[in-house]
């Protein structure tokens, strides 16, 4: 189900933008049901629930079981078409959150990637038959336009890697070896956990809402 | 109770000990090359340069053998026979750290080249008329011409491990059986000379058409080099030569290593025994096919940079 290119270029980075892949008005509805979620404190309809203490992000759980529009962005054809193509027809959404970071947060550092050895099963990144297989994928929204220097940042190719990752890289290094990946509101990253991956600290005046979601292989 | 066992003879790569740092395989790993800042001095590059140039006023009778000079006397072959600089270069212990890595301690000079190239100057033509059409077709219109380094074969699918070129790591060991060296000899700046997409020696599908606004941008990585820095990679990386528009020239030394167990591919430059005097007995070692035994220059190679690590270790 997914093209050559689309194959080629995510088991060369590790991730995959698809553009323009949730309609302007979806986007629209989803930071206003945002700004008011998140401004709401402790009055969230159920069943959202929340967790403002993590230094990074402020974010909120179970909110597509209350407005149709996060419903709609589960099931949306664009992204499921690609995550089901990684995982064979068989993927499960696993986990729905919405963040919301400020210039009060800080950044999420950088995490995962793979230093060789076997691949834990939950998170297995293979290639067999002309195909990619990757049994955990992530997914980002993003539902606000990105500056190019800043969101999404990673270390492309670190889901294959070999050899222990040297511990001086940091967000704020330049290409090749950190990239950070620019999108605009309803542009969506998919990417395999085992990339390295982070976000540099939010300097924009305006927040940066995104929704993650997680797949997993349903089988 | 009977025991089983296989022979496997003492001059394999049964111990083997890179001579990379870990953090050098992780980018090597990760990028597929690596950038060796000033091998040589800025006077040394253009002591090189001044030979080049040299070499192309003379008349054909004249070239010293076996030099090889192209036509147009654009590029240079079998240098290190003729002048003594170029064997250095050869033998360079920080890129040879690398190379020798890479191939298992079983380094193998296949070639070395100069090449020249101006802004004005065409590209060499392929010799398949068909193919030179398609070639010429696709990139007059600006698009990117990428390549992978071959021995003349593809495979049906590129994610094949080609015995003799391939990439590959066991066990934290990398291994390449081609390994390419570029020494820039003028200054590069970072939109000019080599392009390459990091990773891609680790592809494990075909190449697709790629269809990019800026490719240079989004896709190729090139570099901002100083004459005198080398880019050591390995020839299954996708990668492309970008159009030289400086009012100077550039020239660029290119060298490929490969492992020394393997047999001859057809190509006649490996050594010249007829003039091997000309060459130290090092680099005609070097050239040679590996007999049961460590190459001297693997051997000094070991003195200088496990004696290091190990000075590095006692005194910590």
């Amino acid at each position: 189900m997914l093209t050559d290119f689309e194959k080629w270029y995510f088991d060369l980075r590790g991730y995959f933008v698809i553009k323009g892949a949730v309609p302007n008005e979806d986007i629209k509805e989803m930071i206003s049901h945002a700004e008011s979620w998140f401004d709401s404190k402790n009055i969230l309809p159920d069943p959202i629930s929340s967790n403002f203490d993590g230094s990074a992000a402020k974010l909120l759980y179970n909110f597509h079981y209350v407005e149709k529009v996060f419903e709609r962005l589960v099931l949306n054809k664009n992204i499921l078409r690609f995550i089901n193509g990684i995982q064979n027809g068989n993927s499960r959404v696993y986990d729905v959150l919405l963040s919301k970071s400020t210039q009060q947060e800080s950044d999420t550092e950088l995490h995962s990637g793979f230093e060789g050895g076997f691949q834990e099963p939950n998170q297995q990144f293979i290639i067999a038959n002309n195909n990619i297989f990757a049994s955990f994928v992530n997914v980002g929204v993003s539902l606000v336009d990105i500056p190019n220097h800043l969101g999404f940042t990673c270390l492309p190719g670190s889901h294959k890697g070999n050899f222990k990752i040297p511990g001086d890289i940091t967000l704020y290094d330049d290409p090749p070896t950190v990239v950070n990946v620019p999108v605009n509101a309803g542009d969506v990253i998919v990417f395999t956990p085992l990339l390295r991956h982070g976000a540099r600290a939010w300097t924009e005046k305006y927040a940066r809402y995104t929704v993650f979601m997680r797949f997993i292989f349903a089988k | 109770m009977i025991k089983m066992n296989q022979i496997i003879a003492d001059y394999n790569s049964l111990k083997f000990e890179t001579l990379m740092s870990e953090k050098e395989n992780w980018f090597f790993d990760t990028h597929g090359y690596m950038i060796v800042k000033n091998v040589i001095t800025k006077d040394e590059a253009n002591y090189l340069i001044d030979k080049f140039e040299s070499w192309s006023q003379l008349p054909e009778e004249k070239v010293p053998h076996p030099l090889k000079r192209s036509l147009e006397s654009t590029v240079f072959q079998n240098m290190h026979y003729v002048d003594e600089k170029y064997q250095d270069l050869i033998l360079n212990h920080r890129i040879m750290k690398y190379v020798s890595s890479i191939l298992l301690h079983n380094p193998r000079l296949m070639f070395s080249s100069v090449i020249k190239l101006t802004k004005d100057q065409k590209r060499k033509k392929h010799p398949n008329k068909n193919q030179e059409n398609k070639l010429q077709k696709f990139i007059e219109d600006g698009n990117v011409l990428l390549h992978r380094d071959t021995n003349g074969y593809n495979y049906p699918f590129e994610s094949f491990i080609n015995p003799l070129i391939g990439y590959q790591v066991v066990n934290g060991i990398i291994h390449s059986g081609y390994v390419n060296v570029s020494v820039t000899l003028v200054d590069v700046p970072d939109d000019h000379g080599i392009g390459l997409i990091p990773g891609s020696h680790k592809s494990n599908f075909n190449t697709p058409l790629i269809e990019s606004d800026d490719p240079y941008k989004e896709y190729i990585q090139s570099f901002e080099l100083t004459a005198g820095d080398a880019i050591v990679f390995v020839p299954n990386l996708l990668h492309t030569s970008r159009k030289w528009e400086l009012d100077y020239p550039r020239y660029t030394i290119f060298n490929r290593y490969v492992f020394g167990k393997y047999i001859d591919e057809g190509y006649s430059s490996h050594a010249f025994e007829e003039y091997k005097d000309n060459i130290n007995d090092e680099l005609y070692e070097l050239e040679k096919k590996n007999i049961h035994q460590e190459k001297k220059i693997v051997s000094r190679l070991k003195n200088i940079y496990q004696n290091r690590s190990n000075n590095t270790l006692n005194s910590a």
